[in-house]
């Protein structure tokens, strides 16, 4: 996979939130994004996903323009703020609702990737009952379930515990082996640094390094 | 597929609701009866369904005094409650994504809306058949609560349905530019005023069927009320896709329950 953003500039009620960025990224990479809070990672992520449109310039995803060929990029697995779940549904009902939304997954791979992030696919609690870190590792699930070509984790870490992290540390490297393009924007720049294969430093819209 | 999570998420969690509406039609039925009662009145089973979607007569052409239509504008109300609360509120990230499609997403809240209107009507019919059946009101097709008008058609009694389904849909677009609750206030607004005045430019006059040529010497005609309808649904489906299909999602919102 080949994203490629071009000139893009994003503005809201005349701010200025992304400036002029141009950046090009290769699929089995990570590509880690850093900044301060409202330096514009996330929605660096949200528009990468199509959720927002540039005002200038294009996000191009293996040849086909984003918001004029497709409206979200083909095969992607996002974690960008709050997840879609459901309280009164367990983790493995949630992930079935969100997998039949595009590829069907069978029960088996969505029980495999819920222990892969260290959940128990039986679990019959519901979400409402999960503890954040649980909620989190849900979310980490469905952005990853399927294998997508591109996977966009803003903060994946957040509340998840030693174990967990090591997980995430895992499931990543395997996702980059199998080509997957990996975007994750993160606080801790020692965490950043070890999954990572190039960090972007961004400071008010733009990137410095 | 859009769709079958529409089906699930909100449809069939909301059919619970729709009890608040039984007991609102429940009400609107024994205080017919009672006024049926109280005037020797012979009413059929389709006069309690009927009152339910009567309003009031066009106002002031008719000469009549203008009461509020407190069943007709409760019955609305509710719905577009009940409409305005899912869409944009289950608007998540990662939903929306996984569709694929903007458009598709925007389409599939159309047909969850025509469904959605569907098992409401239903509901009003059912409920008032089983009260009917209840408190001995023969089950009869005919119209006597209602004076027929020579322009009466058949196809005026299904103007209530088509006239939600359109401001269902409009109610939609509105959502597009501002936010479910200020669309539904709008909406709440513009079938206010159509109860006061009598126009197919506020085409929820459409619903209320004493302000249709079917049933009144000053409504609006059955043909008419479907043209306004279908160029009101028209206009909003193709600016609610293009206004969606250019709006910037900066926030996800949770499906809260």
């Amino acid at each position: 996979m080949i994203l490629e953003l071009q000139n893009i500039t994003k503005e809201i009620t005349g701010v200025t939130i992304l400036d002029n960025i141009s950046l090009t990224m290769h699929g089995g990479k990570v590509y880690g994004f850093q900044g301060k809070n409202g330096s514009g990672k996330t929605m660096l992520m949200r528009l990468i996903c199509g959720l927002i449109k540039p005002t200038t310039g294009q996000v191009i995803i293996d040849g086909e323009v984003l918001g004029e060929d497709i409206s979200f990029p083909r095969s992607v697995g996002v974690l960008i703020e709050n997840p879609a779940f459901l309280p009164e549904y367990t983790a493995l009902k949630n992930l079935r609702l969100l997998s039949d939304l595009r590829e069907n997954l069978s029960d088996s791979e969505l029980k495999a990737v819920l222990s892969e992030v260290g959940l128990d696919p039986e679990d019959k609690r519901k979400y409402r009952s999960f503890s954040l870190g649980m909620k989190q590792k849900l979310g980490i699930a469905a952005a990853v379930m399927g294998n997508p070509e591109l996977v966009i984790l803003d903060e994946p870490i957040n509340a998840v515990d030693d174990n967990g992290v090591e997980n995430i540390r895992r499931i990543l490297a395997r996702l980059k082996e199998n080509g997957s393009l990996i975007i994750v924007a993160c606080h801790d720049r020692e965490e950043l640094e070890l999954i990572s294969d190039e960090i972007l430093k961004i400071d008010a819209g733009r990137i410095v390094s | 597929m859009y769709f079958k999570y529409d089906l699930k998420v909100r449809f069939l969690r909301d059919l619970p609701k729709l009890l608040v509406l039984s007991g609102i039609v429940l009400v609107a039925n024994i205080s017919l009866y009672r006024y049926a009662k109280f005037y020797f009145l012979d009413l059929g089973s389709l006069d309690y369904i009927l009152y339910l979607m009567k309003s009031i007569a066009p106002f002031p052409q008719s000469g009549e005094e203008f009461r509020f239509p407190v069943v007709w504008y409760l019955i609305q109300l509710y719905l577009s409650w009940i409409i305005g609360r899912y869409p944009f509120s289950s608007l998540c990230d990662s939903v929306l994504i996984y569709g694929g499609s903007r458009k598709r997403w925007y389409l599939s809240k159309v047909v969850w809306i025509a469904l959605t209107v569907l098992a409401y009507y239903l509901t009003m019919m059912v409920t008032s058949l089983i009260f009917c059946t209840v408190s001995g009101v023969p089950i009869s097709w005919e119209i006597n609560l209602l004076d027929i008008s020579e322009e009466f058609s058949s196809a005026a009694l299904l103007l209530p349905i088509a006239t939600s389904f359109v401001t269902g849909v409009f109610q939609l677009f509105l959502m597009t530019l501002t936010t479910p609750i200020i669309s539904f206030l709008l909406v709440a607004a513009l079938s206010a005023a159509s109860t006061y005045v009598t126009s197919p430019i506020l085409f929820t006059n459409c619903s209320q069927l004493l302000k249709l040529s079917a049933f009144s010497e000053y409504g609006i005609g059955t043909g008419e009320s479907y043209l306004t309808l279908a160029i009101v649904f028209a206009l909003s489906l193709a600016a609610g896709l293009i206004v969606f299909n250019r709006r910037d999602i900066l926030r996800s919102i949770r499906d809260e329950e």
